[in-house]
């Protein structure tokens, strides 16, 4: 069976945990727990195809003004997903500046960015202009929900695809 | 190397093992292992045994580049049943040796401080976050005061303008002149009201400003006199005033201001007191005036007195039942923005005294020109409202001027050019136009007779855009006649 890595990339606080434990465990905690360092999973997907793959998640500890992403956990990665928090403009920001270190560390590798926490839509603070700045870099944009599950299988399986048809 | 060396070397490595307690790890290409030495439970291993499969556990191995010899070391890497460990890899022929070292002491007391930090810059966002909100919300309150000012004091303009007018032309009809008293007073008192509420909506957004003006204190009270009588003379209370020969006639300070606290402070005298009067004394040192208003009322119990500053209050008995109980609050902040203190000395039973300095600067050369001197003068007057602007005329032609009046920019800039009057009075609020601009406009076009800011906010309401520099006097409405005249005299007679 294929296997490929993924890792998680964001600020601190966009719900990257959340994201991978909404997808392997089907699980929510809305207690906030900073990562420290890596945590590493993996989950077992069938593409539309009908083949099977192995996605191998690096959830990295988000960037903050105390903690710099630690480039050598993207060795070896196939794709990422970038994460946004919608109740958070500055995390946009930072995305696209974590989005040119990736790259200039791993090269033109296949990625998405998922506009998380949904869910908020009282403290949504993303504007359509936004969104539409980030779309018309060329990337994929979409909105996600750690706590409802809204959009996590699919933008996982969606990239696994992806990474499986590219490769 | 040495006995000693080796001896400290062998010591160190145990030390390291027993904090580290590491497990090392031979695995094949097929992720099958090869052999293992070391503490395997604390790694979520059961049972080390060769042959048993790593591709779950040791998951990474799978993404790996085999081709890659580089050595790879990764700190902090939580696997699913393991302690959080360092984990080091070696590329070998046909596989890869692992070192798994715990790290769960090291990684918990600095998850611990991210932890706090991570914590503390949520916190920071936050309140940023609730900050511009609030600042937002500010806003949109100062510009709903700024436009609630003028759509209050527009038409109450109108109600007591118009009333003083026909007071005059029914100035034979007795009955006509005791409605017409009512009217006015109706209206004074709502004016009152409505400037104690904005001023207590500018408080709250720190917008209260100072606008300082030459004041006769004489006509100052005459006026509070002709509002607050009528209700001390049906209650048959004497109303006094005293005033300190040492006063200078004319005193450069906040006349609308001090005005409104004479209001509130006299009006609540007369409103609680039942027999006797209310006093009011004026008196001059050093460079302030001292203004004390003293009662023969029941006096306030200790406890009222206490918090008798604080907005909404109502006393214990009924004290300040009446109105939206700002008043006083008010005062005392228009007084402290004067640069005083209003203190009160009460006892239940024996009457209250209100008394405050303020500061004041003597305004020298004496009183304005002769309203008289006006005659014949030429006005342009703009104002988009036609009841206010007739109202302004009316004022204006009985005191002999000559008036042409306009009710937006673009008109009010043709007339000045080809009348060239000796002074533009101008509605800050042009409908959709802007007085301030038109203001500096008429200056780019090369009028330098005075023009007078006419507005229905006050400043600091931030509803406007005014450019001090093209304004010679900022006159707030609702405007009396005399104040009119007189201030126009001052101007150009």
């Amino acid at each position: 069976m294929k296997a490929r890595k993924i890792c998680m990339i964001g600020d601190f606080a966009v719900g990257k945990t959340s994201l991978v434990s909404r997808f392997i465990h089907n699980a929510f905690d809305d207690r906030y727990l900073t990562t420290l360092g890596v945590k590493i999973d993996t989950k077992t997907i069938s593409l539309p195809s009908g083949d099977r793959l192995k996605l191998v998640l690096w959830d990295i500890a988000g960037k903050s003004a105390f903690a710099r992403i630690d480039t050598s956990y993207l060795r070896d990665a196939s794709g990422y997903l970038l994460v946004i928090d919608g109740t958070r403009p500055a995390t946009l920001d930072n995305a696209i500046e974590l989005q040119g270190t990736v790259e200039k560390q791993l090269g033109p590798t296949p990625f998405s960015v998922l506009l998380n926490k949904a869910d908020l839509s009282d403290q949504w603070a993303l504007n359509d202009d936004l969104i539409t700045g980030l779309k018309s870099r060329g990337w994929s944009v979409s909105e996600s929900s750690a706590l409802s599950g809204e959009g996590v299988e699919t933008a996982f399986t969606r990239l696994g695809a992806q990474l499986v048809h590219e490769a | 190397m040495t006995e000693g060396l080796q001896l400290i070397s062998r010591h160190i490595n145990q030390v390291l093992a027993r904090q580290t307690r590491p497990l090392f790890l031979e695995i094949d290409d097929d992720l099958r292992l090869l052999g293992a030495r070391g503490d395997g439970y604390r790694y979520g291993f059961d049972d080390l045994q060769p042959g048993l499969s790593m591709d779950q556990k040791l998951s990474m191995l799978a993404t790996a580049n085999p081709d890659d010899k580089t050595p790879q070391a990764w700190r902090f890497v939580e696997l699913p049943g393991s302690c959080v460990c360092h984990i080091h890899v070696l590329r070998l022929p046909g596989g890869w040796a692992v070192a798994l070292l715990d790290a769960s002491t090291e990684h918990a007391e600095q998850q611990a401080r991210q932890q706090a930090a991570h914590d503390l810059e949520l916190l920071r966002d936050e309140r940023e976050k609730l900050i511009g909100e609030l600042e937002q919300a500010n806003r949109l309150k100062g510009s709903f005061i700024a436009r609630m000012s003028h759509e209050f004091r527009t038409p109450l303009t109108s109600v007591i303008g118009y009333s003083d007018q026909l007071r005059e032309i029914r100035a034979d009809d007795k009955e006509a002149q005791h409605h017409l008293d009512a009217i006015g007073r109706g209206a004074r008192y709502l004016l009152n009201l409505i400037e104690n509420l904005l001023d207590q909506a500018r408080i709250e957004i720190d917008q209260l400003t100072l606008n300082p003006s030459g004041c006769d204190l004489q006509e100052m009270s005459d006026e509070i006199e002709q509002l607050l009588r009528p209700l001390a003379r049906q209650k048959q209370l004497s109303l006094a005033w005293w005033f300190d020969a040492e006063i200078p006639p004319r005193l450069w300070l906040d006349a609308t201001r001090l005005k409104q606290v004479l209001i509130n402070l006299v009006g609540n005298a007369i409103k609680f007191t039942q027999q006797g009067g209310v006093s009011v004394e004026f008196a001059w040192h050093r460079e302030r005036l001292q203004v004390s208003v003293s009662d023969t009322g029941p006096g306030i119990a200790e406890a009222d007195a206490a918090g008798i500053f604080e907005p909404f209050r109502q006393g214990s008995d009924g004290m300040r039942a009446q109105g939206a109980g700002l008043g006083l609050a008010i005062s005392q902040t228009l007084v402290r923005a004067m640069g005083g203190e209003i203190k009160l000395n009460t006892e239940k039973g024996s009457g209250s005294r209100f008394e405050f300095s303020i500061k004041a600067t003597t305004v020298k050369g004496g009183g304005a020109a002769e309203p008289g001197t006006l005659s014949g003068k030429k006005v342009v007057v703009a104002d988009d409202d036609s009841d206010l602007l007739e109202l302004l005329r009316l004022y204006l032609t009985s005191a002999g001027l000559n008036v042409v009046t306009s009710q937006d920019a673009a008109g009010t800039l043709d007339i000045v050019r080809r009348a060239s009057p000796d002074a533009v009075l101008l509605d800050l609020n042009l409908g959709s136009d802007d007085g301030a601009v038109l203001a500096t406009h008429l200056r780019a076009d090369g009028f330098r007779k005075p023009i007078v800011a006419l507005s229905a906010s006050t400043p600091g309401d931030g509803g406007e855009t005014i450019q001090a520099t093209a304004f010679d006097a900022r006159w707030t409405k609702p405007i009396s006649r005399a104040q009119l005249i007189e201030g126009l005299a001052g101007l150009i007679g």
